[in-house]
């Protein structure tokens, strides 16, 4: 796709805000690209894990996600990067219901999917569940790529469109 | 029954504040309609805070969001009263650009904007 339309469609490529020094030459261990067979496995998983024995811990574990400045959309586990007292960590995800202040948890965030490199736009992707059921939710939440410049409403339409169109199933837009 | 104190109830509804997925803000918006519900959400948006405001460092978006979201989805009273609880904490002895400071502004940032935007 030109560069053009990938500016209109999904914005302009920008560098990050900032890179905490725990991210400086780390990326997750789960990074991937979001292709086919990815966005099968995630489509796949929120039907497995709507049942009693794994709606607790699916729930629990988010995705950070973005696409660079070629168009590729990239995604991983949100991994912790140091435990508290700074011990280094890899591939441990980060659980969201676990009682843990964020202030407590330095994670790779999303520079480290591209090594600090530019992207277009990026947030999250996690399951909630509604009326008891678990759904994808996909929001544009990275502090680093969208504060400054945060993307046009058919920018987060192009990119949920994006991802229904690779994993196949219901994603919930959560747009705070 | 419920033996938890209020304090206990606080703390663990702060951690609503760390996970703010959509399930999580329901929760904080229902806790508003009960009794005692108002003190207990500012209490535990406060211990959100205050954790963030001693740590080594800051995510400002995500506490400027909560912003956005307390000044579109609470009542203007609630809002107002979060803002100027917010602003009380500015410590004029720091630097404004401390962890401690930056934290109580990204959420009136937050407020600021939203009511900007309204």
């Amino acid at each position: 796709m030109q560069s053009e339309n990938l500016d209109f469609q999904f914005g302009k490529a920008r560098i990050p805000a900032d890179i905490y020094d725990w991210e400086k030459n780390k990326q997750p261990i789960s990074l991937c690209e979001l292709d086919e067979d990815v966005g099968s496995t995630l489509a796949k998983l929120v039907r497995i894990a709507n049942c009693t024995l794994l709606r607790k811990a699916a729930r629990s574990k988010g995705y950070i996600w973005l696409m660079d400045e070629l168009g590729k959309v990239w995604i991983a586990v949100e991994e912790l990067a140091l435990l508290p007292d700074g011990r280094e960590l890899t591939g441990h995800p980060r659980r969201r219901d676990f009682p843990v202040h964020p202030a407590q948890e330095k994670k790779l965030g999303h520079p480290c999917l591209v090594d600090g490199k530019k992207a277009r736009i990026a947030g999250e992707l996690f399951m909630d569940e509604i009326d008891g059921k678990l759904k994808w939710h996909l929001n544009d939440n990275s502090g680093r790529y969208c504060k400054s410049n945060p993307p046009r409403r058919h920018q987060i339409g192009n990119i949920l469109n994006h991802f229904n169109g690779i994993l196949g199933c219901e994603i919930v837009l959560d747009e705070f | 029954m419920n033996t938890m104190t209020l304090d206990d109830r606080a703390i663990a509804l702060s951690y609503s504040f760390g996970q703010f997925r959509p399930s999580d803000r329901e929760r904080l918006i229902s806790e508003l309609g009960t009794p005692k519900g108002e003190t207990l959400f500012v209490s535990a948006l406060f211990i959100y805070l205050e954790i963030w405001a001693k740590s080594d460092w800051l995510e400002y978006y995500t506490i400027e969001r909560i912003g956005r979201w307390i000044a579109v989805s609470c009542s203007g009273s609630i809002s107002e009263k979060i803002r100027k609880t917010a602003g009380a904490k500015h410590d004029p002895s720091i630097a404004n650009d401390s962890i401690y400071n930056r934290t109580y502004q990204a959420l009136i940032d937050g407020i600021k904007k939203a009511s900007t935007s309204a």
